[in-house]
């Protein structure tokens, strides 16, 4: 989609007509922050992405699938091999690493912890929206892009997020979006999607397939191109998601250096070099975060793998990160200090870092999150210089 | 229960609990009657016609396998299959390696194996004996996910599924064992390697495999209980324990001539008892009673019956089911100890009661279906022989409009939540596939035939001073074929089933 008709898409959503009259708030700012967070579903092994090396227990505990040549970061950590784009952030101060960190939800499921991951609520199912979408609808964001079929819980919440992605099948006329527009006046659900539909289809050439493979297009490399080709435009969305539906549940066979995990983790690799090539000039204001529901046993479990855990570690890379830094409330990997003595524990609330990121991208005060209710969080003393406002 | 058979209710209602009525075809007269009646078949399911008759043009070798011993030999071999390439890599050049990838690999077990299940899963809703069968054959396979996953898995999804139908005539309690315990479930959930730290191959040191909880979390979570009853962390690791030693058996290189299909290996399961939710579980006898005894308990939970009473109120009704609805099956549930035909009966009592009232927004697969059978139509024919056949394939039409099955991401099934299946991007598909199909029936010269289908639908569903009975009209009048299947089909009132 082109600038014009997304600022349309937007803007209009809660009207009937195609009418181009952006309201004020949506008036380019060429350099406001561009955030794109990433899900990795499945819950991330950050002792796999980031693993401790300064930690005498890492390789004790994890025999098979301890990483042994990471790309150091300082004494204490490094990164899996496959994060060499990270790397290369590291060294040119655009890369947090927070770690040993998480939810306050200690419940170890997949769904309920993607839920909470989402609506940034402390019990499952208990929200229909999502902390990001809340703080856009509350700081009047102009504009999201999910790169994504289905809405993700994340940017729900406001009315001026939409959804992208690669598509085959041919463009509706103007005819039929018309036909549309008046079928759906009267639904309140449905209403607001006719004009979106109607730009990504009569508007210019929108559905981002360009000259690429399919194949390709859909890789995440494409998906990364198709979301910075948006966002790096002036009046682009400035927020950004890309869903890593599956594969980071490795309970079994998880590999160290090579293996699944390490597949998971080139392709996340692949992802951010891709979003920073592509957004070009842009990149000076962007910012990448990872999410995901939780971490893993700090231990191997007995198939080579690990089970659901706790804490884990969380990547902010970008050109609004100030300095390259590992933040982390490390108690150490023995067994006593585990949560439950078994999960690296959540010392950092994961909360309190999305606050920042928030704070940073949205010139919303963390105060103001917490007032109100659009992210409560516990404030961490190692956080004061992460994305320093 | 005494509602006049208002003829748009009963048509939303043939939607919501099947897949609606073609526009030619005259509605139930007794909706209930019509209902429960289908769920007492025992309908087959295969690739099929327009007629209900066995598709004849499929290769030879194309066979939905039922027999547990084929279906072994099938996963051995896709598993031997897989091991192979990796020694092929070594000496083929990266082209030559792709090729015989795509020739040993991708052909059969990627797509053709997922096409025909898929193929037979559809073409059966459509044009089978028992619609109202299917669409909780559908709930089913959903509440009990086998997706493709690591272990090249592929081979045993549609079996396992197909497996499910006969137990819909059963208890609950015997289709969870079913479940639980077949070789797709413990391999998509990684229970074949879940061995107990004590067991004797733990002890001997023949395997390095330990403890895995996927599937002991799984069967408390999503199968029985739901978090919402309370369980702790405790409660997982010793179902954990209880399920030690349940796995597949093939007839791999290890293969000693044990039966085929489950196995329950001695040597890997954890001795003495464990306690799950304050009960002890033990046997000195046999071992393996410990899971029968375990899985009884939680079929028989009272928090298993209100978790499943809501999924199901949730799937069929509404994302917000009336609490009466949910209610009247869970007790129905609890009276009739889990026997899933008074169940299904209860949930299609509810579904009609609640008719008028509540709204339901649905998967792309079931929309598919109300599109196809409304219209009368197949889905699309082509059989993906090699990559490149051209022609549009039923499971990649699903993936576009936001399910490709049977790649469901995750364990808890695809969304059954209305809110899950809307967005820009999902609608946007859902119009352009009718563009698509508007093309098609357009070259195969049904048009008239479609138009004649479609206005008994327009004149039986849609208010007569509607705006959507105006397109119609409109776009009928100007010979706009795909403008009358978005009037019809794009309207809030077929949208929301």
């Amino acid at each position: 989609m082109k600038r014009r008709t997304f600022i349309q898409a937007s803007a209009t959503l809660s009207t009937l007509s195609f009418a181009a009259i952006p309201p004020a708030w949506s008036s380019p700012m060429p350099d406001a922050p561009r955030v794109l967070f990433v899900l990795l579903r499945g819950g991330m092994d950050g002792l796999t992405a980031a693993p401790p090396l300064g930690d005498t227990n890492y390789l004790a505990i994890r025999p098979n699938i301890g990483i042994q040549r990471a790309l150091r970061l300082n004494a204490d950590f490094g990164l899996h091999p496959e994060l060499s784009s990270l790397h290369r952030l590291w060294q040119s101060q655009q890369l947090a690493l927070i770690h040993s960190t998480g939810f306050l939800y200690t419940g170890r499921s997949h769904f309920e912890g993607q839920d909470i991951m989402q609506t940034g609520l402390s019990t499952p199912y208990a929200s229909s929206s999502g902390w990001v979408g809340r703080t856009m609808e509350h700081a009047k964001v102009p504009g999201g892009v999910a790169i994504s079929i289905p809405m993700p819980m994340l940017l729900r919440g406001n009315q001026r997020s939409s959804t992208e992605f690669p598509n085959w099948m041919p463009n509706l006329r103007g005819t039929d979006t018309a036909a549309v527009a008046k079928l759906w006046g009267d639904d309140p659900t449905l209403a607001g999607f006719a004009s979106a539909i109607h730009d990504a289809n009569v508007g210019a050439d929108s559905n981002g397939m360009g000259r690429g493979k399919f194949q390709e297009v859909r890789s995440m490399r494409g998906l990364a191109r198709v979301a910075a080709a948006q966002m790096r435009d002036e009046g682009g969305p400035r927020v950004g998601l890309i869903d890593m539906r599956n594969g980071f549940d490795t309970h079994a066979n998880q590999g160290a250096e090579t293996g699944s995990h390490a597949t998971q983790l080139r392709t996340l690799n692949e992802l951010v070099e891709t979003f920073q090539q592509e957004m070009q000039q842009a990149w000076k204001h962007a910012l990448v975060v990872t999410i995901t529901e939780f971490g893993r046993t700090a231990a191997e479990n007995g198939t080579t793998g690990t089970d659901h855990g706790v804490g884990t570690c969380c990547f902010v890379a970008g050109g609004l990160v100030s300095e390259s830094r590992v933040y982390a409330d490390w108690r150490g990997l023995e067994k006593k200090n585990l949560f439950e003595e078994r999960d690296l524990p959540a010392t950092i609330d994961i909360h309190a870092v999305y606050a920042k990121v928030l704070q940073r991208a949205f010139q919303i005060p963390e105060q103001t999150l917490q007032s109100n209710n659009l992210l409560t969080f516990r404030p961490h003393p190692s956080l004061r210089s992460l994305l320093p406002v | 229960m005494n509602q006049p058979a208002d003829s748009t209710l009963v048509s939303k209602f043939t939607r919501r609990i099947a897949f609606g009525r073609a526009g030619d075809q005259a509605l139930p007269a007794d909706p209930i009657g019509w209902a429960v009646e289908q769920l007492a078949q025992d309908p087959a399911i295969d690739i099929l016609e327009l007629d209900g008759s066995r598709r004849a043009d499929l290769p030879a070798d194309m066979v939905l396998h039922t027999d547990i011993n084929k279906v072994m030999h099938a996963f051995a071999t896709h598993q031997r299959l897989e091991k192979e390439s990796f020694e092929k890599a070594k000496t083929l050049s990266p082209s030559e390696y792709e090729d015989y990838r795509e020739r040993t690999i991708g052909t059969p077990y990627w797509r053709l194996e997922h096409w025909k299940e898929v193929q037979a899963r559809e073409t059966t809703a459509l044009f089978g004996k028992a619609p109202v069968f299917e669409r909780f054959w559908h709930f089913w396979t959903n509440h009990f996910m086998v997706a493709p996953g690591n272990q090249n898995n592929d081979t045993l999804i549609g079996p396992y599924q197909r497996s499910l139908r006969p137990l819909m005539k059963g208890s609950y309690r015997d289709m969870l064992w079913h479940a639980v315990t077949h070789p797709a479930m413990l391999v998509y959930l990684d229970n074949n390697r879940n061995t107990g730290p004590n067991s004797k191959a733990a002890r001997e040191k023949w395997t390095k495999d330990s403890i895995n909880e996927n599937l002991g979390r799984e069967l408390l979570e999503l199968f029985t209980l739901s978090p919402s009853a309370g369980y702790t962390q405790k409660d997982v690791e010793a179902t954990t324990l209880i399920l030690t030693g349940w796995r597949d058996m093939k007839p791999d290189k290890w293969h000693k001539g044990e039966p085929l299909g489950t196995y329950f290996d001695f040597n890997r399961h954890e001795p003495g008892s464990q306690e799950v939710l304050g009960k002890r579980y033990n046997a000195l006898f046999k071992p393996s009673s410990k899971l029968e005894d375990l899985i009884s308990d939680l079929a028989a939970h009272p928090a298993t019956a209100l978790h499943l009473a809501t999924k199901l109120c949730v799937y069929f009704l509404d994302d917000q089911p009336p609490t009466e609805a949910v209610n009247h099956v869970q007790s129905v549930f609890i009276h009739s100890k889990g026997h899933l035909p008074t169940v299904h009966q209860a949930v299609i009592e509810v579904c009609w009661a609640h008719i008028g009232k509540t709204r339901k927004f649905v998967s792309p697969e079931t929309w598919l279906l109300q599109v196809l059978t409304v219209c009368g139509m197949e889905p699309p024919r082509t059989i993906p022989l090699t990559k490149t056949t051209p022609g549009h394939k039923t499971p990649y039409i699903l993936g576009d409009l936001g399910q490709e099955l049977p790649r469901c991401p995750q364990p808890n099934g695809w969304p059954i939540l209305s809110s899950d299946w809307i967005s820009k991007e999902m609608l946007d598909r859902r119009l352009r596939v009718l563009s698509v199909l508007a093309n098609q029936a357009q070259r195969a010269g049904q048009l008239v035939d479609l138009q004649l289908k479609l206005l008994g639908a327009v004149r039986r569903d849609l208010p007569a001073e509607s705006i959507a009975r105006g397109l119609f009209e409109s776009a009928r009048d100007n010979r706009d074929l795909r403008l009358a299947l978005i009037a019809y089909f794009a309207s809030p009132t077929m949208l929301w089933s």
